[in-house]
């Protein structure tokens, strides 16, 4: 008990050190991530980098729609599966430059997000879970057997690497860098978006649906836009994955890799950014670190999702938000200030 | 004075329940309205029906000459209309502060993209609405709350955190229902100030309460209801007067 309480303590500490030295933290992370790749040369590793970076944006998306506004979605692999797969085609098949390409791959996930928002978000509850679970499959089997775009099983081999303004990047760094982009900006922006009033919105709709339309949020259109933004964001970096891997199949986007980024972010915590990056890295790594259990992986996320469910039903982060403990502590210090200057006999 | 708020014939039935049955009502500018009855009498389903959680089965409520039931329940908030719920519903996971917010988000002028992108209108807009809630909640003191959890208030403080909210939306017209309920007489002497208070910058108000005290003070009229019936109407003096009240209402606190 005793100990709990120590360990709480610390964490408490720590959380308040980070909230109020969040522009150094992140300034030295920052460098951090953008100087890792000058630091390595190992390609297994640059991979592994990239990927979390790809899956904490994933993580993003997701968060999105089930941390802050509350509905659980399967359809993450899809969207990312349909930007992979459009964009290609529009690369290898429309000649489109690189760029075009993941602008399209995004607007066509976002077409496909916009079909399914429609209808199911004007119904609240599981409805999204099950249409997006069935929507996932069915977009994994069209992958599938639409032979002549996607080449089915086969997969899709040699997409020509990203390339911008004439230049082609081909290397892991090269690579590495501009998912840190993509990742900086998605999370700019939906830092923005959830600190905004359609965040407010959001979080309203997730709390009490029925109150939040009450006090006039048309609350239909907020979540069909918010599921939007959340399929483009996946649909880009879809067709980005694909330029960087060069090769792209139908079991990379199937339901169980929707279930996959579910547990990443319930791991790291709903409803929080750095949460997200938590849980996205953890469980990106941590498959790479038990190679030798792969085939247990399943069984292992289930465990850990139990484990989750009981001890830590927010998650490791669950709806951290520095900003506010950092307000807080403003809010007692100048508190603590008023009290101190009343006092005045104190020391 | 025009009629502001006018409510012709309502019936809302539930199946076989007739929840409401031909309801009229008037409401004025500037009026403290009171609506009382036993539990169960319809009170709040008249509250659902006017902010249109429900469609009537029969009747109308009109705003200055516009009929509004039909129209989706945000549209009605953006007509000026705000309420307070009877079983406390605050966003449980958001700050005091922000619920206040969250009840201006139906007047934001910014799209998605100043959202997106955190334009200068979006900053403009941001600083308003965090002053605005700010003076909100000081008006009902609660700002030493702002950044707490709403359930961890004690039950006053909630519920006008609930009244804060409401008035968020820019409402012309509050309906509380309940908002004495579960308060001490210190706690309940103090809402009354507000209410006046608020009645007095302007606001229209309907509340129901069963605290008859409260009701008597703080009314200019009161509507009394019974089984979904309209039995009575007038001045506090005129109800606590009249016989039908007495027998299916007051009379139960009168014996005493
Ligand atoms: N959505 C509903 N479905 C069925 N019955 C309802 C519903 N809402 C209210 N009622 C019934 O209508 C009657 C009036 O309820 P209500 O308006 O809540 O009374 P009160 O005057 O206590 O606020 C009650 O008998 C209640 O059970
Ligand atoms: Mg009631």
């Amino acid at each position: 008990m005793k100990k709990n309480s120590v360990l709480k303590k610390a964490w408490t500490g720590l959380v308040e050190f980070v909230a109020m030295h969040q522009i150094p933290i992140m300034a030295v992370l920052i460098l951090l991530v953008i100087a890792f790749p000058f630091m390595t040369d190992n390609k297994y590793l640059l991979r592994i980098a990239t990927l979390c970076l790809i899956n904490i944006v994933l993580g993003l998306a997701l968060n999105l729609v089930q941390g802050y506004m509350g509905q659980m979605s399967f359809a993450t692999a899809a969207f990312w599966g349909i930007g992979a797969y459009a964009g290609t085609i529009g690369v290898m098949r429309l000649g489109m430059p690189s760029l075009l390409g993941m602008a399209f791959g995004m607007a066509v996930a976002g077409l496909f997000g916009l079909l399914i928002a429609l209808p199911t978000l004007k119904l609240k509850g599981y409805y999204l879970s099950i249409v997006t679970m069935g929507f996932c499959e069915i977009v994994r089997i069209v992958e599938m057997n639409w032979q002549d775009l996607t080449r089915g099983s086969l997969g899709i081999m040699n997409i020509p690497a990203v390339s911008i303004f004439g230049f082609r990047f081909k290397s892991g760094r090269a690579n590495y860098i501009i998912a840190l982009i993509i990742l900086f900006v998605v999370t700019i922006f939906v830092k923005n978006l959830i600190n905004s009033n359609f965040g407010l919105s959001l979080k309203a709709i997730r709390d009490d649906d029925s109150a939040a339309e009450t006090m006039g949020i048309n609350i239909v259109h907020v979540k069909r836009v918010n599921f939007v933004i959340s399929a483009l964001i996946c649909g880009f970096v879809g067709a980005f994955y694909a330029q960087y891997v060069s090769f792209i199949h139908p079991s990379s986007f199937a339901s169980g890799v929707s279930q996959e980024y579910i547990v990443m972010i319930i791991f790291g915590g709903l409803g929080s950014i750095p949460g997200t990056f938590l849980g996205c890295i953890a469980l990106t790594i941590l498959p790479e670190l038990m190679r030798s259990l792969l085939q247990y992986r399943l069984l292992i996320y289930g465990a850990l999702m139990v484990i989750m469910m009981n001890f830590m039903p927010g998650g490791l982060l669950g709806n951290l938000d520095l900003g506010l403990v950092r307000k807080k502590i403003l809010e007692r210090r100048s508190r603590e200030a008023v009290k101190g200057s009343g006092g005045g006999d104190g020391e | 004075m025009s009629a502001n708020l006018v409510v012709t014939g309502l019936t809302q039935k539930f199946g076989g329940l007739t929840a409401l049955n031909n309801v009229n009502m008037e409401v004025n500018l500037g009026e403290i309205v009171g609506v009382i009855g036993p539990n169960g009498a319809g009170k709040t389903t008249l509250f659902n029906v006017i902010t249109g959680v429900y469609r009537p089965t029969q009747g109308q409520v009109v705003l200055n000459g516009k009929q509004i039931n039909g129209l989706k329940r945000y549209e009605i908030t953006r007509l000026g209309f705000a309420r307070t719920f009877q079983n406390i519903r605050l966003f449980k996971q958001m700050t005091v502060l922000d619920n206040v917010k969250m009840g201006m988000c139906c007047r934001s002028k910014c799209n998605v993209f100043d959202n997106l992108l955190h334009t200068p209108r979006k900053r403009r807009e941001e600083k308003e609405q965090e002053e605005k809630a700010l003076k909100i909640l000081e008006t009902l003191n609660l700002l030493d709350y702002k950044y707490d959890a709403p359930g961890s208030l004690p039950y006053g403080e909630q519920r006008r955190l609930e009244i804060a909210r409401a008035m968020a939306t820019d409402a012309t017209i509050l309906l509380l229902d309940e908002p004495a309920a579960g308060m001490n007489d210190q706690e309940t002497g103090e809402l009354s100030k507000t209410v006046s208070g608020l009645r007095d910058s302007g606001y229209t108000i309907i509340l129901i309460e069963h605290d008859m005290k409260f009701v008597m003070n703080i009314c200019d009229r009161l509507y009394v209801l019974n089984h979904g019936e309209l039995i009575a109407s007038g001045t506090p003096e005129e109800v606590k007067t009249d016989p039908e009240v007495i027998n299916a209402y007051l009379g139960k606190e009168e014996e005493e």
